[in-house]
């Protein structure tokens, strides 16, 4: 899953990122409004966190201009609290508002709700055939048996799963597993393939060469 | 927390409901009015009513009265004997003879006994009231035979009921009256002596009302009439009289009553203005359309009133909002760090790492909570100045000293044109504004541009200029520049964007020490701030204004 932060803030937005990653999102950090709008609306991200007083360009102005494009989930970060604020913010097309100080284990709840919901998942627990996913532990169980995985391995396990029944094409799992920082090469993706069908059975993931990925509905 | 931040719902400021009621009770301005208004005006109808009554009562009395004296006057005069065989030519009997003369006989005698000494004192000696008994008497008085007439008007008008006569012999026997006359008590009889000849008088009877006169030789007249026709005309005057008065007073009251309607109505309108009023409706106005007069000067300066009212709280709303904003920021890294530190087992360099940056957080806390007390403290006029004598070339030297790795960062060259200028002030507030100012030039300055500084005295005060080559201040942010947490670029960058209470603070300190400082500035074409500040260390007050709008020409000369 990946992620994008818009804060001017630069040690807020280092500890969003950092800890973020540390979920097992793959983070990639604004620190103006331009840059944000700019990132935010050249890739697919699962969930924007947006704060509202960015130089260049106010939260609500980049939120609307994101709106003519992409379905992003936006969550908005702000120290801001007024009833108006957050009206204004959830009608610019905010998903969720969330204020400073806030907790972090808040924060990655709302996001998993967020990316969950845009995906049209309602439960937190997501089921294949018999693998059962918890997106709130980030824990995999085959047949009531836990398996452990990498975070990258869950985290293609949770974007195949959230699309379940629908083709995941590699550069889906390039844009939500790989922040831009990642320097990674594309037999990667293959490398993680191999690994989850190691851990999750042969037939788990379905390969439609030339397309992508997907798995059973 | 966002909930006790919003403003209280109208509880605080909204005047308790259901007073409105209760106050229009019998202690009202208008019940006050209206009882007033009642009081004078039966105060007033009553003396009216009475004083009418009793005028037009003893008008009519006179006029009776004077009638009657008149009459009775007539009465005495004109009443002459009547000669019976003696050829008038007259009409029927009671007819009065056309000669109004006296025609008391002189020499007349014929066949009749002599009639009495008229002049002689005889029976005027005689006690008057005693009824005449006994020939002596009649031999004193009239002859019995002797008949009288009244004077023609006196018969005609008892013919018609209107008055009635009697006249009395000195002996108390009635020489004539009408026929109307009844019972008439002779006036003389209560007498002991013969009264004088004098004026008529009057006596009041019962119902009647009459005038009688002492005439020459104990002659007593008396004309009277019934006042019962003019009782009840009085009455139904005094009738008429309350019932227009009733009339009025409730015409008046009723009238007073909408007057005083109208009068109230805007005020019960200003009132219910009033009570809606509250922290979380303050944009209630008075309808000034309906409202005339003096409450149309009060409606007005009400409104204005409410109009500061709402300014005032709403920039306690912003500056509370703006300053809980900006102790957020920091503190939600300082919180968020220590979740991250916590959240698993981390390195000795991740856990340092994480600690500096909450140290940084916490400084900036630090640093706002600082500057907001310390403009709390000049709002309340308790900033309190340690001054000492300085001076401000050696204190601004220090100052330029200390920024200037700011300004080597932003490649900026200050230029310092100091005098020695000695004054007394709070060392260490002075050098805050002048770093404020230098840091504020050196941010808002151009790649390579440049900032001087000039420390100078003109007369008692001592200046302090810092000019920019950087951005300006846009004209339409100019009238705002002193207000806390304002900032020209209201989202600029957190790594050289300040508090925004910097330039605020700048102010408090210049005023707090009897200063002034003023700006001048052109958008794009840089800026210069000037402090005055008394050398003297005159006393805070409050000096002439420093709103932006007297600054220009001050600051750029």
């Amino acid at each position: 899953m990946r992620l994008l932060v818009i804060e001017d803030e630069p040690d807020l937005l280092e500890v969003l990122a950092q800890s973020l990653r540390e979920a097992g999102y793959a983070v990639d950090e604004a620190s103006d409004g331009p840059t944000g709008l700019y990132k935010a609306a050249g890739a697919d991200y699962d969930a924007v966190v947006l704060d509202l007083m960015l130089p260049g360009m106010s939260g609500w102005d980049l939120l609307r201009e994101l709106r003519k494009t992409k379905a992003t989930p936006v969550l908005i970060l702000t120290a801001r609290d007024t009833i108006p604020d957050r009206v204004k913010g959830l009608d610019a097309g905010a998903d969720d508002y969330l204020t400073k100080p806030f907790e972090l284990p808040e924060l990655q709840a709302r996001l998993r709700a967020l990316i969950r919901r845009s995906a049209g998942q309602t439960k937190a627990t997501l089921e294949v055939d018999d693998v059962e996913i918890d997106t709130a532990e980030r824990t995999v169980r085959k047949a009531g048996q836990p398996v452990a995985l990498t975070p990258r391995e869950y985290a293609l396990v949770e974007l195949l799963a959230l699309h379940k029944g629908r083709l995941v094409t590699r550069t889906m799992i390039y844009d939500h597993l790989f922040d831009e920082a990642d320097d990674s090469l594309s037999n990667l993706v293959d490398v993680h393939v191999a690994n989850v069908r190691k851990k999750l059975g042969k037939d788990f993931i379905m390969t439609r060469r030339g397309e992508g990925y997907q798995v059973h509905g | 927390m966002a909930e006790s931040l919003s403003p209280d719902p109208g509880c605080s400021l909204a005047a308790p409901r259901g007073q409105r009621s209760s106050g229009a009770g019998f202690k009202s301005i208008r019940w006050t009015l209206q009882l007033w208004h009642a009081g004078l005006l039966a105060v007033v109808l009553t003396a009216f009513g009475s004083m009418s009554y009793v005028g037009i009562s003893r008008m009519r009395y006179q006029e009776v009265d004077t009638d009657l004296e008149r009459s009775v006057q007539g009465l005495v005069v004109g009443l002459r004997p009547k000669m019976p065989g003696r050829p008038t030519g007259e009409g029927p009997p009671g007819v009065p003879p056309m000669d109004p003369r006296p025609t008391w006989p002189e020499g007349d005698t014929g066949p009749r006994p002599e009639p009495p000494d008229w002049r002689g004192p005889g029976p005027l000696e005689r006690p008057v009231g005693r009824p005449p008994d006994g020939p002596h008497a009649r031999e004193r008085s009239f002859p019995p035979w002797l008949e009288f007439e009244a004077p023609v008007e006196l018969d005609r008008r008892a013919a018609t009921g209107e008055l009635y006569y009697v006249i009395w012999g000195f002996d108390g026997r009635v020489l004539k009256s009408s026929a109307n006359a009844g019972e008439v008590p002779d006036p003389g009889s209560t007498l002991s002596s013969p009264p004088k000849p004098g004026p008529p008088q009057i006596r009041q009877r019962g119902e009647v009302r009459e005038a009688y006169v002492y005439g020459p030789f104990g002659l007593r007249g008396l004309v009277g009439r019934s006042m019962r026709p003019d009782q009840a005309a009085l009455h139904r005057l005094a009738f008429l009289l309350v019932a227009v008065g009733a009339g009025v007073l409730v015409i008046g009251l009723a009238g007073g009553w909408l007057v005083s309607l109208r009068a109230v109505r805007p005020i019960e309108a200003i009132t219910a203005v009033a009570q809606e009023i509250s922290a979380s409706n303050l944009s209630r106005r008075i309808d000034l359309a309906g409202t005339q007069s003096e409450l149309g000067t009060l409606a007005a300066v009400l409104n204005d009133t409410f109009a500061r009212l709402e300014a005032a709280f709403q920039q306690q709303v912003r500056f509370t909002a703006d300053a809980s904003h900006e102790l957020r920021t920091p503190l939600a890294v300082i919180h968020t760090h220590a979740q991250l530190a916590l959240s698993r087992q981390r390195s000795a360099e991740e856990y340092r790492r994480m600690f500096e940056t909450c140290l940084r957080a916490s400084d900036r806390m630090k640093n706002l909570v600082d500057s907001l007390l310390l403009l709390a403290r000049a709002d309340a006029g308790r900033l309190s100045l340690n001054r000492t004598e300085l001076d401000l070339r050696d204190l601004v030297a220090e100052c330029v000293e200390m920024v200037s790795p700011l300004a080597a960062k932003k490649g900026v060259t200050v230029e310092s044109d100091l005098e020695s200028v000695t004054l007394l002030a709070d060392g260490t507030r002075v050098a805050q504004v002048a770093t404020n100012l230098l840091t504020n030039a050196i941010r808002y300055n151009r790649e390579g541009g440049r900032v001087q500084v000039h420390v100078g005295a003109s007369g008692s005060d001592a200046l302090l200029s810092v000019t920019d080559t950087g951005v300006g201040i846009p004209a339409e942010s100019q009238p705002h520049l002193f207000e806390r947490f304002y900032r020209v670029d209201a989202a600029r960058n957190r790594e050289e964007g300040g508090s925004g209470l910097g330039l605020a603070i700048c102010k408090s300190i210049a005023e707090a020490h009897g200063g002034t400082i003023t700006f001048c500035s052109e958008a794009g074409k840089g800026a210069v701030f000037l402090v005055r500040l008394p050398r003297g260390g005159a006393d805070g007050g409050c000096p002439a204004d420093s709103l932006p709008t007297e600054n220009g020409p001050s600051a750029c000369g």
